[in-house]
């Protein structure tokens, strides 16, 4: 079958998860184990957490979030173009440098709009 | 190999299942985009299986990564409410919800099985369209993503193009969006939002 | 080189208008704040010189280019062209609205254009995947146009709802292509048309026809997709619900009728299901219509309403009833910029826009009132306006396509008289109705050149058309004659119903 080509990719992944696993199992099997109440206090320096660990982030995170995505779907396309590019000659060249061009268009117009500086 | 195969494919379905439902039923919102995240992550895996290896890269990179960063930064904006406990009530509304989407989910099925006959190969309804052996035996060997960009850069070179502007309109629409400064672009007829 | 010949001859003004589109973005942040006005006339300047580049593209033989992509013939051109003249007052009609902003501006008139190269290349897509990603840049440009006021909360609902409803349908119609490519294995319409006829009919066909539609009807507000049309025409800039119910909709119905004609034309359950939408769109939009107090909202159910007549010409499916739709959009074009123009010019003055807010207009405001009347009166298809002129030829093609079409054409006419009233109701305030308490309006309106320009050049057209409604028939038909329909016998094509049910 076809999927054997990843073969190595599950090897992998289960081999990560297993090795992953085993470190945790066999540190709680090794571990000496002496609970107590001054042990589960807060280290010395610091003071208890206190309210929500959520806040409400600001705008401009997701100002860079949407580059981050947009810069990314380019990724993406200009991706094929990289592994075809033996084949695809001087056209699909022209091609991807007047779509690459574009788009720095549009990153240098968020540069000059002072979109990337952190405000 | 055969049983393998279908192993792998039960067992990503049923991890995409899972995961999908823990979306809607999760109690925290958070909780539901990290359940998205593996969700995604099993449709990749599903495209891997279908020989589909640049889709499954796309999937991870464009899906599972970005779109989540993006979800989970919205989240993080409206902060009031990404800790409120989310419940499906069984309002009479829900329950009409659910009607509908199922009658859906049912009409599709009888259509792309052809009238529930499980083994769609046996149906005609795409069979025209299915690819030759030799098709597939060249996409197993070369992999799809050399064959796509040829496609790209060829017969599908305008679309591509125009994509350029498409993203940069979405690009000027977010930063204009989401600049601080730019306080005076109101309506003339309407009230404006209070500043807090 | 085969590529330029092509550009040359097919895609002149699509090419014309992604440099102006590169130019502007340019412009927009090498100039300063202050001198972004600029960009308003490069804009304007661009789209008239991308309108002039029509001429080198020949007319009436059909060509295709880059692979099968993109067609041109009389249709496209006719189509790219109304976009095009729709696009350029909208620009105008945005002058005075951006120059209240103090930033900004570039991005405003960038975004138009984007939206219209969008639209222009939606109406010549012959692809699957060219349809989708020109309707994307349509939509894509007008979510962020929709919100543009974004302190505005109108302004923010309007963008909301349009983004969230208009993913919603653009996935379903995504999902009824990939049926199409399913059934096919094709996405260019061309080859999809050659392999179609020897596909026996089943229901993924029709499930990929209803998912088609459901996104073309949101771009066209037809009725069960119309719920976002009036909050979007409220809370929007008004140059751009203007964008939206003109240049959007003609775009949307180039496409629709193309895919309509090419793809759909021979099995007749689709023209009922088009036939039910229009009568649902017209009847539901004259209905609302009628009961609304502020003239955006109004002109919202009016351009739903508008929207239902046009579709009726396209469920009879005849070239007759083609070269109407094309004539009706013509005509469309001008006398619903002139309304939305006038709407733009009293808002800007008064900052209001409810209808009792134009009461007693015309005792100070002669023309502007006269003009504004012209505009609403051709809306309603009173007779000697282009409005009449539009509607009668449309019904005649309905009239002649069958007996079939009767009850059709009479609810049509039902329509019509319904939607006299709404439109009279305007005009009565600001003739009939005296004006007390309001007085933001007393006094005469100060109206600035380029939006007198706009409201003069389309109440002139619109009257013109009038005039002249025989060669505009003449242009239209000379249009229609491209598309083609393979459409069976009633007889045949009600046999074929029999083959769903295997």
């Amino acid at each position: 079958m076809y999927i054997s080509g990843y073969g190595i990719l599950i090897a992998f992944i289960m081999f990560s998860f297993a090795f992953a696993a085993a470190a945790l199992i066999l540190s709680f099997i090794v571990q000496p184990k002496a609970p107590g109440k001054l042990k589960e206090n807060t280290y010395e320096c610091g003071m208890k957490p206190f309210g929500d660990s959520r806040i409400q982030f600001d705008i401009k995170y997701y100002l860079y979030a949407l580059l981050f995505l947009i810069f990314d779907i380019e990724a993406v396309f200009l991706f094929p173009w990289a592994v075809s590019y033996n084949k695809l000659g001087l056209f699909a060249l022209v091609e991807a440098l007047i779509f690459i061009g574009i788009l720095i268009l549009g990153l240098v117009y968020a540069w000059k709009k002072d979109a990337l500086k952190w405000q | 190999m055969e049983v393998i195969y279908n192993l792998f494919f039960y067992l990503i379905s049923f991890v995409l299942i899972i995961s999908a439902l823990g979306v809607v039923f999760m109690p925290r919102i958070v909780y539901s985009a990290v359940s998205l995240i593996l969700a995604f992550i099993s449709v990749a895996g599903i495209f891997v299986m279908l020989n589909a290896d640049f889709l499954a890269i796309t999937q991870i990179i464009v899906y599972a990564v970005g779109i989540t960063i993006i979800l989970i930064f919205a989240i993080m904006l409206t902060g009031k409410i990404s800790e409120k406990k989310l419940w499906i009530a069984f309002a009479p509304r829900t329950l009409f919800a659910f009607a509908i989407s199922g009658a859906f989910f049912v009409t599709i099925l009888f259509a792309i099985t052809d009238g529930f006959k499980l083994v769609a190969r046996e149906s005609n309804i795409f069979s025209a369209t299915l690819p030759s052996l030799e098709t597939i035996e060249t996409l197993q060997t070369e992999g799809t993503t050399g064959i796509i960009g040829k496609a790209l850069f060829t017969k599908y070179v305008l679309p591509f193009e125009v994509l350029s502007l498409l993203l940069i309109a979405a690009m000027l629409g977010a930063i204009v969006m989401t600049k601080k400064s730019g306080d005076n672009l109101i309506n003339h007829t309407t009230k404006t939002i209070e500043e807090d | 080189m085969n590529l330029l010949f092509d550009i040359a001859n097919v895609l002149l003004p699509e090419a014309f208008l992604s440099i102006l589109i590169i130019l502007c973005i340019i412009l927009t942040f090498v100039l300063k704040e202050e001198n972004q006005n600029l960009v308003f006339a490069a804009a304007l300047t661009g789209l008239i010189l991308t309108l002039f580049s029509f001429i080198f593209i020949p007319f009436s033989q059909e060509n295709q280019a880059l692979y099968g992509n993109f067609v041109s013939n009389s249709f496209t051109i006719i189509f790219r062209i109304l976009i095009l003249i729709g696009t350029i007052l909208t620009v105008m009609l945005s002058r005075r609205y951006t120059s209240n902003f103090s930033n900004s501006i570039g991005e405003f008139y960038t975004l138009i254009l984007i939206a219209t190269l969008g639209g222009m290349l939606l109406t010549g897509a012959n692809d699957l995947i060219m349809l989708f990603v020109a309707i994307e840049t349509l939509s894509i440009s007008s979510f962020a146009l929709c919100g543009y006021t974004k302190l505005d909360k109108l302004s923010n609902e309007a963008a909301l709802k349009y983004l969230i409803i208009g993913a919603a349908s653009t996935a379903v119609m995504l999902y009824g292509f990939s049926f199409l490519y399913g059934i096919t294995g094709q996405t260019n319409i061309a080859d999809i048309i050659k392999v179609l006829p020897n596909y026996q009919p089943s229901i993924v066909l029709i499930l990929s026809f209803l998912f088609i539609l459901a996104g073309f009807g949101y771009k066209l507000s037809a009725v069960p997709f119309h719920v976002w049309a009036p909050d979007v025409y409220q809370g929007a800039p008004i140059p751009v619900a203007a964008y939206l119910s003109v240049v959007s909709k003609i775009a949307g119905f180039a496409a629709l009728t193309r895919f309509m004609t090419l793809i759909y034309s021979d099995i007749s359950i689709f023209t009922v299901a088009i036939a039910v939408i229009a009568v649902l769109t017209m009847t539901v939009g004259n209905l609302m219509a009628l009961g609304q107090k502020n003239i955006r909202r109004l002109m919202a159910y009016s351009s739903i309403a508008q929207a239902g007549y046009v579709l009726l010409g396209l469920s009879v499916l005849t070239i007759e009833g083609v070269s109407g739709i094309i004539f009706y959009l013509i005509a469309y074009l001008f006398m619903n910029f002139g309304t939305w123009a006038a709407i733009q010019i009293f808002a800007t003055e008064t900052g209001m826009d409810s209808i009792d807010d134009y009461n007693g207009l015309a005792y100070k405001n002669k023309y502007f009132s006269l003009c504004l009347a012209i505009c609403l009166l051709s809306l309603a298809g009173i007779p000697f306006t282009s409005g009449f002129f539009a509607k009668f030829y449309l019904f005649k093609a309905i009239a002649f396509a069958g007996l079939n079409y009767m009850p059709l054409l009479i609810i049509a006419l039902v329509n019509t008289v319904l939607g006299v009233f709404y439109y009279v109701k305007v005009i009565r305030a600001m003739y009939v109705r005296t004006n007390n308490g309001t007085a933001k309006q007393n006094g005469k309106l100060k109206i600035s050149l380029s939006l007198q320009s706009v409201l003069v050049v389309t109440v002139l057209t619109t009257l013109l058309i009038g005039v002249f409604a025989g060669s505009f028939i003449d242009i239209s038909k000379f249009a229609a004659k491209s598309i083609t329909i393979n459409k069976k016998s009633p007889v045949e094509s009600f046999s074929d119903i029999s083959s769903f049910i295997r």
